[in-house]
């Protein structure tokens, strides 16, 4: 087994490789068992994926904060459904096109915006966006407000007829894989370095003798065209653009998309639009109060920003305590009493979840079905779950406690490799990995048994060890 | 020209642009102190205005609930930042962007829920809702003129509150330099609950103002004007209160007479149908090619902060 504990062994490229394959694998699923949407919902969160790892160029190592990156997705939207009302359908010539507006769009844009720096050059970017924005509202003869259908699909023949979902799908993914190649590429050249030097320190790279302005702005641009790209495909599955997609919260969202996957981790981005787009639909799904997921959303990424900026991908990377200051003195727990100290913890939960249910399930019977206020308490004991679950398991571990209730009351205590108390970061990491354990179905269990230290997969990715309370000398 | 008409839509211009400068002044106050960039200050003039609109509607008053509505935005602001924003002075501009962004999401969801997805309505009393004749045959609604009084009547307070007094002083102090002031003995964690409270309580006293003259509070109403705000923030020199003043009442003069009278000036230059069909496109975009135009010559805006 050592090379599944060997030091070299990497969470990262396997759950991208296991990724990958699934990804690959989903239209023969989503066939086999009759739920065409995956493959749709596969197409969108693609396609967002794209434009989050064009925006990730210029914000993750570029340092511009674009808070208009979705003007782009529209630009190219609308360059396909102008194209198609006016009967051309070549897809070649959408491409071509798309490129060249965006290019000119971006190269106008980025000229005057990055001018700019700070919370100006964000405010630019925005109100150009707003600009897009009103725009194609004020075409009523591409359906203003209402959007624009587009009853053709781009027509790439003779080496590709996209009409077909799946040939569809697979050509957005080899698009965006094609996306994040190009990115790894600029950003290990002698271009990128000239980027990442100048959001590091601009004054310092135009001493070394770069146009620093110069650079930037093709960068800007290179984004800007990649996003349309997005754009033509975008609309190519959704059969319909709309100005919508301009608007001041899309930008935002594809930012939080980046930050969320992770800043200038140049596969991230696409971890970050799957994570948003699966939260959106499977919380927006629940009953009752799925049209409220904003309202666990909005928090959400309050959190992230706070407590979780390095994002998934720094998650699924080890966290790193120097090999010197590893401590092998301390007396790790049996897997026994971790059990049991697993078992207090969901009891609690258990518990708490039930008694609320008891508590307000007469005041909700009084309440007429579908009121906003039924949802309203619904909500508020959501809330108070969620909030127990973040304090036992998140607060409590990286604070003096060193451990949620079940295993202060088991008299186990989860400390840092180097016996330190958790930072905040690792807590994150370490729960992390234990909705990896859960999602994998307890695949990261397994380590436990097999690992002659007991490390599990979530105390390996955060650098933890769990271990006896009693006897500490700190 | 319709020299009526004119004169009505300089009102109505000017009435945008006092409105922008409510929502505006706590804006530019709180990013020239606290170096916050706060998406969220249009979810404080969303609150206050159903805040106000519920109390009036309760009380059966309009002005009970202008007079306890701003409070509670007060109370609103202080405890945001208080639990969340505090933690975010220290952050980069991407990161509050983003979190108050989250608490956008959170604030429109949280209306959603306690008062149902149909917004509140607001009935004006009876000596509002009339009109008033001014000289030259010129009738604006009272309202319009309600708003424009409150509003120079906010900026001459904030004139003096930070020209004037002793905490303008301190405001001033923690604008120009933050950590020499707190060394010197100023609280300055207290000075900026108070000053956001403060942003939140005239947001919200924007959006009973416009409120009343929609007449339902909607939701998500801060979304739109949170941008135009920002433009005039931008525009005026991020900092700057004068500055947000002069550009709220260019913004709003410009926005209104944009819509008006746009398509009357294409019509000298382009056919009569092409003028009809671009103007309301650029009226829309006229404020943000504006401050496009500004920023190019003068990336600080037209009153940048002399410190920092």
């Amino acid at each position: 087994m050592d090379s599944l504990f060997s030091k070299n062994f990497s969470y990262r490229a396997w759950f991208y490789g296991v990724g990958l394959i699934c990804v690959i694998l989903l239209p023969v699923y989503a066939s086999a068992s009759g739920q065409h949407n995956l493959i749709s919902f596969g197409s969108l969160i693609m396609c967002f994926a794209m434009a989050a790892v064009s925006l990730n160029l210029i914000l993750g190592f570029g340092g511009m904060v674009s808070f208009g990156h979705a003007a782009y997705l529209a630009i190219g939207g609308y360059t396909v459904g102008i194209s198609v009302y006016y009967g051309y359908n070549n897809g070649f010539l959408h491409l071509l096109l798309a490129a060249l507006f965006a290019a000119a769009f971006a190269l106008v844009t980025g000229a005057i915006s990055l001018k700019t720096k700070g919370v100006y050059f964000i405010m630019i970017t925005l109100a150009f966006a707003q600009m897009m924005y009103f725009a194609f509202i004020s075409l009523e003869e591409f359906g203003g407000d209402d959007g624009l259908i587009v009853d053709n699909r781009s027509d790439f023949s003779p080496f590709l007829n996209i009409e077909n979902d799946n040939i569809l799908y697979y050509l957005i993914l080899a698009v965006l894989i094609g996306m994040v190649y190009l990115v790894y590429k600029i950003v290990n050249s002698r271009f990128g370095a000239v980027i990442q030097g100048t959001m590091s320190n601009e004054p310092r790279m135009q001493a070394l003798g770069y146009a620093t302005y110069q650079y930037r702005i093709v960068c800007y641009v290179i984004a800007g065209v990649m996003c349309a790209m997005a754009g033509v495909l975008y609309v190519n599955y959704a059969n319909f653009v709309n100005p919508g997609d301009t608007s001041w919260t899309t930008s935002g969202e594809l930012i939080f998309m980046v930050v969320l996957g992770g800043m200038g981790s140049v596969f991230g981005p696409v971890l970050g639009a799957a994570t948003f787009f699966i939260i959106a639909e499977y919380v927006g799904d629940l009953p009752e109060i799925g049209v409220y997921w904003r309202i666990y959303f909005g928090p959400f990424l309050v959190l992230v920003v706070l407590f979780a900026r390095s994002g998934i991908d720094g998650w699924l990377g080890r966290f790193i305590v120097p090999p010197e200051a590893i401590r092998h003195d301390m007396i790790r727990a049996s897997g026994k009493k971790r059990f049991l100290a697993t078992l207090i913890d969901v009891a609690i939960l258990v518990f708490l979840s039930w008694l609320l249910i008891v508590l307000i399930a007469p005041a909700l019977m009084e309440l007429p079905d579908q009121s906003h206020h039924r949802h309203l308490i619904m909500i508020i004991c959501s809330y108070l779950v969620m909030g127990w679950v973040f304090y036992n398991h998140f607060i409590l571990p990286s604070t003096a406690r060193q451990g949620s209730v079940g295993k202060i009351m088991t008299g186990l205590r989860v400390v840092s490799a180097d016996g330190r108390t958790m930072t905040a970061g690792q807590a994150v990491q370490r729960n992390f990995g234990q909705l990896l354990n859960i999602g994998t179905l307890l695949v990261g269990y397994i380590g436990c048994l097999m690992d002659p230290k007991r490390l599990a997969l979530h105390d390996d990715l955060a650098a933890t060890r769990v271990v006896e309370r009693g006897n500490d000398d700190d | 020209m319709d020299y009526i008409l004119l004169v009505t839509q300089l009102l109505n211009g000017l009435q945008l642009g006092i409105l922008l400068f409510l929502l505006a002044a706590g804006l530019t106050l709180v990013f020239g102190i606290m170096d916050l960039v706060n998406l969220a200050h249009g979810s404080f003039y969303m609150i206050g205005a159903f805040l106000s609109a519920t109390i009036a509607a309760i009380t059966g008053s309009f002005m009970v609930g202008l007079v306890l509505g701003i409070p509670l935005a007060f109370l609103v602001g202080s405890l945001v930042e208080i639990s969340t924003l505090r933690t975010l002075y220290a952050r980069n501009h991407l990161d509050q962007v983003l979190a108050t962004f989250g608490l956008i999401l959170f604030f429109d969801t949280l209306v959603h829920l306690v008062w149902g997805p149909v917004g509140v309505a607001i009935t004006l009393p009876d000596y509002l809702d009339t009109s008033i004749r001014l000289p030259g045959d010129i009738i604006v609604p009272t309202i319009r003129l309600f708003i424009i009084g409150v509003g120079l009547l906010v900026a001459a307070f904030l004139y003096f509150l930070v020209a004037r007094t002793r905490m303008g002083m301190l405001i001033r102090a923690g604008a120009s330099n933050r950590t020499m002031a707190g060394a010197l003995g100023v609280d300055i964690q207290r000075l900026f609950t108070l000053v956001f409270g403060m942003g939140a309580a005239l947001a919200g006293l924007a959006g009973l103002m416009a409120t009343s003259i929609t007449t339902e509070a909607t939701i998500g109403m801060g979304n739109d004007i949170i941008i135009q705000a920002f433009v005039v923030i931008v525009i005026g020199g991020i900092g700057s209160i004068r500055g947000a003043f002069v550009a709220a009442i260019v913004v709003g003069l410009v926005d209104t007479l944009g819509r008006s009278y746009l398509d009357q000036l294409f019509k000298i230059f382009i056919s009569d149908q092409n003028a009809e069909t671009a103007a309301p496109a650029v009226a829309a975009m006229l404020i943000y090619i504006m401050m496009a135009a500004i920023l190019f010559f003068s990336p600080q805006g037209l009153f940048p902060p002399k410190t920092r």
